[in-house]
Order: structure tokens, then sequence, then C-alpha cells
């Protein structure tokens, strides 16, 4: 048990993951807290599901918050991400509902945030990616600039600063969570840095960016854009 | 220097700077990214419109409206 007084908020985004909640919340109760040291809280943004997802969370001792309408995955997040900021944690992570990121890993991206050697730590897992996903992944890092190898990570840690700029409204309104809030976060100064961590093949169900090919487009020519427009002008690291 | 030519630069600078300025208010969050997308394909349609004007009878006569 910790002795710290550190706490940090467990943000998942869930849409209609009821058959996934309850592993991934018994997994993070298990180990969170040896992982990280801090008290953790999980917070389940139940991104207007059609199933159980809300109520299983509950039953699993979760904080649940409930959306009006089916925002997607990076409002839902971000919902979760102002709970955080709002209640006063020193620190958010925010994780997939969907078993895909693995409680155990936690320590590893908290590590460096609570060390204050970052403002923000993205669990990598560049494995996963299909070779087609790893083309777009390049082109995109050379398009922006940014020097992240996994852009997409949805499994990351924020420092209590982080958390206040993409809490704020200059992050509402985002398709996605990966480039531009990586260049909000980029223009605001925040330090980002990767850790590589294990990543599970998805229990059930499938990615919601990457549902069809038309949402492929979609998202790379949205990244396109945002990646060209807010490239620095002056070349320098992140 | 023909009149053809003219027209067909002026058109594409007008392109060019549309979709630069679009661009540019997505870089000041002016404008979403998304609509950023629709208006920068918008900006490249009269860019290729403005200098191959032929391509609008070519669809046209695709279409059958021609």
């Amino acid at each position: 048990m910790p002795h710290e007084t550190c706490r940090i908020a467990v943000v998942m985004p869930a849409y209609n993951e009821a058959s996934n909640l309850p592993h991934v919340l018994k997994r993070l109760r298990e180990v969170a807290q040896d992982a990280t040291g801090c008290l953790v809280d999980a917070i389940v943004v139940d991104d207007h599901s059609s199933d159980d997802t809300a109520a299983v969370a509950r039953a699993n001792g979760a904080v649940v918050l409930t959306m009006p309408f089916n925002f997607g995955a990076w409002t839902a997040a971000q919902t979760g991400l102002r709970y955080a900021f709002r209640h006063g944690y020193d620190l958010a992570v925010t994780m997939d509902s969907d078993g895909q990121h693995l409680p155990e890993s936690l320590g590893d991206i908290v590590g460096p945030v609570r060390a204050g050697e970052a403002d923000v730590v993205i669990g990598a897992c560049v494995d996963r990616a299909s070779p087609a996903r790893r083309i777009a992944w390049r082109y995109l890092r050379l398009l922006s600039g940014l020097d992240i190898a996994d852009l997409t990570s949805g499994f990351r840690a924020y420092s209590r600063r982080a958390v206040a700029i993409v809490a704020s409204r200059a992050a509402t309104g985002f398709d996605y969570q990966d480039v531009g809030l990586l260049l909000l976060l980029r223009r605001r100064r925040m330090r980002v840095v990767e850790r590589n961590v294990a990543m599970a093949p998805r229990r059930d169900g499938k990615s919601r960016v990457f549902a069809s090919w038309w949402h492929v487009a979609r998202y790379m020519a949205v990244s396109s854009v945002l990646s060209a427009s807010k490239r620095n002008r002056r070349k320098h690291a992140s | 220097v023909t009149i053809d030519w003219m027209l067909k630069s002026l058109l594409a600078g007008l392109g060019i700077a549309f979709g630069l300025g679009m661009m540019y208010l997505v870089r000041r969050d002016r404008l979403h990214g998304s609509y950023g997308v629709w208006w920068i394909v918008m900006s490249i349609a009269i860019l290729t419109f403005g200098i191959f004007p032929g391509l609008i009878d070519w669809i046209g006569a695709w279409l059958g409206v021609g």
C-alpha cells in the first residue's frame, strides 16, 4: 500500500465495452497502486454506449461519467481529464478500456512524470502497427515535425500542468487525440517522451478510428492538414 | 504573353492563395481541422480547373450534361 499522498486518475473512455471492462478494472485494482506507488482511481467515461458499460463500470468500483451523445474517444477522454483536473489529481493517465493497455505498465509511464523528467509520457508500442500504419506514422511525423514514434497511442500519463492544457478549450473539438493534441503540447513547450510498453491484442471488438477505409482516409486528411498547418517555422526538437 | 496564359496564372495564384489562407486559419485555430480539409480540397479544385479549364467540358461530357 502506498504511503505517499499522490493521487492518479486513470481516465478510460468507453463505448460499448461492458464485456471488457470487468477484467480491465479488476487488473487495475490489483496492480495499479503497487505499480505507481500512488492512490489510483478509475474514471470511466461512458461515451453514450448502448450496452451496460456504465452499470458494469460502477459495479467494478469506477467513477462513471456519462456523455449525453456519442462524442468520440477524444472528447470522452477530455471529459475525464477535466474531471481529474477539477478534483485535484496530481497526475492523469488515459487508457483504453478494451484491455489493450496493461495496468502493469502504469509504473513505466507514470514514473518520468513523477520524477519531474517529463510532462507527458506516451506508452509506445510500435511493434503492434501494421506496415501500412507505419508508413502513415512516418508520413505524419515528416509532415508535422513531431519526433514521436507512436503517434496514435492513447496510453499516456499527463502531469498536472499538462492536464491543465489538454483539459482547456484549446484542446476542445479535436477529432482525434493524436496529432492535433501533440502539436498543441509542443506549442506549449511540454516535454513529451515515450516509454516502450507491451500491449495486448484487443480482447473484443475493433478499433474505432481504423474502422473502415473511409475513416482512414478522413483521419489521414485531417491529420495532414493539421500537421502541415501547425508545423514549427523554425526547426528544433519538440 | 497571351490573355489565356494570364488568366490561367491568375486563377492558379488564387487557388494557391486560397489554400494557404485556409492553412493559416487552421494554424491560428480559427478553422476546425476537418473543415480545413474541405476548403483545401476546394482550393485544389480552383487550381486544377484554373489551369485546365477544358476539364469542365470533359467532366460534363462524361456525366452526359456537356
